[in-house]
């Protein structure tokens, strides 16, 4: 049984039209998952719905053969943005999610060390994340993400976890962060529009194309696990066609707005 | 370091203390323009009355209006921030509160309150609760949604988000509030005075007006910003003290 799984999953926001439509695709146990797809099509929106932020949507989302709505929180979700709080350092800022549990602070900050410290951040506990570069916050928003995982939370969701980030810190972060996962018994979701990224980090690359967004290919990565293996003919071929997918979803999009500014 | 920072000010300050001495001297008439000296010298012989009635009688005034401005505007922004509904029957009467002269109809708090404190009490509340709340309202609608959010899917409570989010992001307009609201609450209980009281330093200086006495008319006035400057002073420290994050950012 998967863990989770979407059938036929559609869904639009009070305030705009459709944003997704006709999704279906599951996610199984210790499996590490990507997402592609231009900017704005809806891959947030998707782990929207797994942190049940949004509701109302149509088809149905399944956690381990349950509807979501009756399974607990699954997902630990790591936004786009750091979301660090200013006026708390670095080690209370991990330790947030320990808060919903009855556990002496002594633990908490113990395990909120834990993860720093796996997270190559010892020594900055008491620094405030304005005192960290944007990798360091990164990495101190991931540890963060982990503290929620101790919660019980099966899945994780990584929404770009590394878009703010400058190609040479992008790439040592990308390696960290397979060795981090690897070590984890966890399953992973993980949002970029890097195909390298996707292909280099992922099992299974799903693309997301068209408006409202659909699923317009699986594509199984399982064979490229280091980033040599980016460079064989077989990964080359892949690159190929997702690149061409996504461009071709990107003229359309172009379109598009075009259309939509003339209308105006 | 932090005298060579006010230094300007300082000299700005004494020069046009001077000015206003030379002006003074070369009016003469100590019932249109005292002179600073003369005001200084007014203070000390009035010290008396001035500091153990008039001051504690006006900071009283002013301390109940303070607070009950700060009850009343924390639970108006708490409630106006937690409930759309009451977000949109209020804030529009709050904000139309304030084109409504204090001043003009303060006379009529002395009619219905009386002589006592709680007729002052009322125009310092009156003054000061509305830049208590709408500050207050602003403070609590400035964390983004997308952080309320994040620790939703913690699975953290809305109060624990309120206590652990919306405080803190709230302290920083909180005490800017704090800082506007004091001199005005002093103004506020010193105009309540001038319209009818038996202590207080604006009674005070009302009554040295009819006497035409020009230096003891700026005697209580100067009583007055000195107390403003000071409980400002006391209130930035503590603002530095809680919130010293802010200036890192
Ligand atoms: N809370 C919201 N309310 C209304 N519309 C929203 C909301 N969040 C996103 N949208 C809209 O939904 C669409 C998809 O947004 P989403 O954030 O899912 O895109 P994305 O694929 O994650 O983009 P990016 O790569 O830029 O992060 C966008 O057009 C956006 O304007
Ligand atoms: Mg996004």
């Amino acid at each position: 049984m998967p863990l989770l799984e979407f059938n036929n999953v559609g869904f639009g926001y009070k305030t705009g039209g459709r944003i997704v439509d006709n999704i279906s695709f599951s996610v199984e146990k210790g499996e590490l998952v990507a997402i592609i797809g231009a900017s704005g099509c809806g891959k947030s929106t998707l782990f929207r719905l797994i942190t049940r932020l949004e509701a109302n949507y149509d088809g149905s989302i399944e956690v381990n053969g349950e509807p979501i709505e009756k399974s607990g929180a699954i997902a630990a979700f790591m936004p786009q943005k750091d979301l660090l709080l200013p006026w708390r350092n670095i080690l209370k800022n991990v330790a947030l999610p320990l808060e919903t549990l009855k556990m002496p602070k002594q633990e908490r900050i113990s395990r909120a060390k834990n993860a720093l410290s796996r997270v190559g951040l010892s020594g900055c506990e008491e620094k405030k994340p304005s005192e960290l570069s944007g990798g360091m916050r990164q990495r101190a928003s991931f540890a963060r993400t982990l503290m929620t995982a101790e919660l019980g939370r099966e899945l994780l969701l990584l929404d770009e976890p590394f878009s703010a980030l400058d190609s040479i810190t992008r790439t040592q972060m990308q390696d960290w962060l397979l060795k981090q996962v690897r070590s984890l018994d966890k399953t992973v979701m993980l949002i970029t529009h890097d195909i390298d990224e996707a292909l280099l980090l992922a099992g299974r690359v799903i693309v997301l194309c068209d408006k409202p967004a659909s699923i317009a290919r699986q594509a199984d990565s399982s064979m490229i696990k280091s980033r040599e293996h980016l460079f064989t003919p077989q990964a080359i071929q892949l690159k190929e066609e997702l690149t061409q997918l996504l461009s071709a979803d990107a003229v359309l999009r172009e379109a598009d707005t075009e259309v939509t500014e003339n209308a105006r | 370091m932090r005298v060579k920072k006010r230094l300007p000010a300082i000299i700005t300050a004494l020069c046009l203390l001077f000015l206003w001495q030379i002006i003074a001297m070369c009016i003469n008439a100590a019932y249109i323009l005292p002179s600073p000296v003369q005001v200084a010298i007014k203070i000390w012989e009035l010290k008396e009355p001035l500091f153990t009635v008039h001051t504690p009688a006006t900071l009283l005034v002013t301390l109940v209006g303070l607070v009950i401005s700060i009850v009343l505007g924390i639970a108006l922004a708490v409630i106006m921030d937690r409930y759309e509904f009451w977000e949109r029957a209020l804030y529009p009467v709050i904000v139309t509160t304030q084109t409504i002269p204090v001043t003009a109809i303060a006379p009529l708090f002395v009619l219905w309150l009386g002589y006592g404190i709680w007729s002052k009490v009322l125009v310092a509340v009156l003054i000061t609760f509305f830049p208590i709340t709408i500050s207050v309202h602003d403070g609590l609608k400035s964390t983004k949604r997308e952080n309320e959010e994040l620790m939703k899917t913690m699975g953290l409570s809305s109060l624990q988000i309120f206590l652990k989010l919306k405080i803190p992001a709230c302290l920083p307009y909180f005490f800017s509030a704090v800082k506007m609201a004091v001199p005005l609450s002093i103004i506020g209980a010193a105009m309540g005075e001038w319209l009818g009281a038996q202590s207080g330093l604006g009674y005070f200086s009302k009554r040295m007006m009819t006497q035409l006495d020009g230096a003891g008319v700026f005697a209580p006035v100067v009583v007055l910003a000195v107390c403003a400057m000071l409980a400002v002073a006391v209130i930035t420290a503590l603002e530095r003290k809680l919130i010293a994050w802010r200036k890192e950012v």
